[in-house]
């Protein structure tokens, strides 16, 4: 029970940083590097809205929603000065412009938090455990599961039946045809943008209670998010969702019963799926030649 | 409100460094027909791209009305009426033909708002059934179809179509020209239709310009062009 639990809660929160990242690189072929960089500074920002204090449930839920739409701004800022002008470039230039950023984010939050490690307490009504099939599970996990359910489904509705997901998903395939259409792309663009990084922030909010804060969590995450967006196939949030779930489950397992092997979980998962399925989980080969 | 002209002026257009149109003028009158003709590679698609503002790189003047569209973003473009049938019809695989029809909502303007999808299935009956079928499972002369009345959506002014016939079944063709025929008696617009299919383009037309390396070799009514027997001959693949 315990190692489903701690699978879910650790899949949940590389699922919702790998979404954004699957959907900015879904939408506008931008490899974003910085991605882990805005998941950090979600993380910081849940922890100076909440003040490293513990409260209640639902203010600390309020405060993290805070933090990631902060978190978002922050990002929205960046597509205007900087990804606007890596659209319409090729991946290396792209890669380099938001690795660049990444290491900008970490110095600034160098600078504002400083190298040594803060934490953010869990909020009050979450702290103790509950038991379930004679299992002792962190009241938090919940927390995180089910925020994560809900952004599944939010994302689902939001894709599948809105119109901004109809543009969304004609831009993803056909930028050019999209505007001639009349879809604004610039301003789908600039949205989807927010929205994978206030899930990164949400990401990061999220995972704060869980983690000793430094500024080097902005690498550390980025990899397996890679690798997750990988899997799951390029611009599917579901391969993602899927995808980072095994990943946690896999991980949780390995460091209960092989600790040996837990380190090379990513890579087994990865390894597993590529052979079998090079386009990812639910990839489809078509997005990739799109996205060019 | 009432389509308007359409005046292309001294138009130049490149591709990076190719030079591909020399000095276009060209004048369609508001809610006439123009059938543009010429061989492959006469310049058909990149004069229509550069009326539409889209990829190519031009100088000179392409008005509609009052508006310079020259200077508009593709999505401005849209909405100030204009809309373009690319000849690989750029239907999006991944939504549905209802999905594909309502995106183009989005390109209407305020003085000629978005017409129902109900009232364009009217027009185009074959894409009744098809409603929930994605757009990579559709035929050819389907994709077609769907890209013409999804252009329709946005109650286009002015509409450029790109060789519409181009790979089609003459059944099919003879589809498509009865759709056309329709949107003229029952919308109001102003209309290009590029074509190789010299014949199928004249009878829908009123005017008729003939495109070759680049240039304008030819622009009469359609009555005069059924006469001029040396241009056919020597500019259009008979
Ligand atoms: N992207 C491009 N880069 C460089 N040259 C191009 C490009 N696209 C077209 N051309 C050239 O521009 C010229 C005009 O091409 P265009 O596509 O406008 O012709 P067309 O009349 O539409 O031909 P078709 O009937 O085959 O569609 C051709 O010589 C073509 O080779
Ligand atoms: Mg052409």
């Amino acid at each position: 029970m315990i190692v489903i639990a701690t699978g879910l809660t650790d899949g949940m929160l590389l699922f919702l940083v790998a979404s954004g990242l699957t959907l900015i690189l879904g939408v506008m072929g931008v490899v974003n590097f910085s991605h882990g960089g805005f998941f950090m500074i979600g993380a910081y920002l849940g922890y100076e809205f909440l003040r490293g204090r513990a409260v209640s449930t639902w203010l600390f839920l309020l405060l993290i929603i805070a933090a990631s739409a902060a978190t978002a701004v922050v990002g929205l800022a960046a597509e205007r000065v900087l990804f606007r002008r890596l659209y319409r470039l090729p991946e290396v230039t792209s890669l380099l412009g938001t690795y660049a950023l990444l290491l900008i984010l970490e110095g600034v939050a160098q600078l504002i938090w400083g190298q040594n490690p803060v934490t953010q307490p869990e909020p009050n009504g979450l702290v103790r455990v509950f038991t379930l099939a004679s299992a002792q599970i962190p009241r938090y996990d919940l927390l995180v599961v089910g925020a994560g359910v809900v952004t599944v489904a939010g994302l689902q509705l939001l894709i599948k039946r809105t119109e901004f997901g109809r543009q969304l998903t004609a831009v993803a395939e056909d930028r050019f045809m999209a505007g001639l259409l009349g879809v604004n792309v610039n301003w789908v663009f600039a949205a989807t943008f927010a929205l994978g990084i206030f899930l990164a922030g949400l990401g990061g909010t999220l995972a704060g209670p869980t983690l000793s804060m430094v500024p080097d969590i902005a690498v550390t995450f980025i990899l397996q998010s890679f690798a997750i967006v990988i899997v799951g196939g390029f611009g599917s949030v579901l391969g993602s969702l899927i995808a980072a779930l095994a990943l946690g489950l896999l991980h949780a397992y390995l460091v209960t019963y092989v600790p040996s092997l837990a380190d090379f979980s990513l890579y087994l998962l990865m390894a597993a799926v590529l052979v079998v399925r090079p386009q990812g989980l639910l990839g489809s080969t078509a997005l990739l030649r799109e996205t060019r | 409100m009432a389509p308007r002209e359409l005046a292309v002026r001294d138009l130049h257009a490149y591709y990076g460094a190719a030079h591909i149109l020399f000095g276009i003028d060209l004048a369609v009158p508001g809610g006439s027909t123009l059938a543009l003709l010429g061989r492959n590679g006469a310049g058909k698609t990149t004069l229509l791209r550069s009326i539409a503002n889209a990829g190519v790189r031009t100088t000179g003047s392409v008005r509609y009305g009052e508006t310079e569209l020259r200077s508009l973003a593709p999505h401005k473009a849209a909405r100030a009426g204009l809309q373009l049938v690319p000849e690989d019809r750029r239907i999006f695989t991944r939504l549905t033909v209802r999905e594909n029809l309502r995106l183009a909502g989005s390109g209407a303007s305020p003085d000629r708002p978005a017409v129902g999808v109900d009232r364009i299935l009217d027009l185009f009956p074959m894409l009744k059934d098809l409603l929930t079928r994605p757009g990579y499972a559709l035929s050819g002369g389907e994709q077609q179809l769907l890209a013409i009345a999804r252009a329709m959506v946005a109650n286009p002014a002015l509409l450029l179509l790109d060789e519409p016939s181009e790979g089609l079944a003459p059944r099919i063709v003879e589809q498509v020209g009865e759709a056309v025929r329709r949107l003229q008696s029952e919308f109001q617009l102003t209309a290009i239709l590029a074509e190789q299919n010299t014949g199928f383009a004249v009878d829908l037309a009123d005017e008729v310009c003939v495109l070759d390396g680049g240039s304008v070799v030819y622009q009469g009514r359609t009555s005069e062009f059924a006469a001029a027997e040396a241009v056919r001959h020597r500019y259009l693949a008979v």
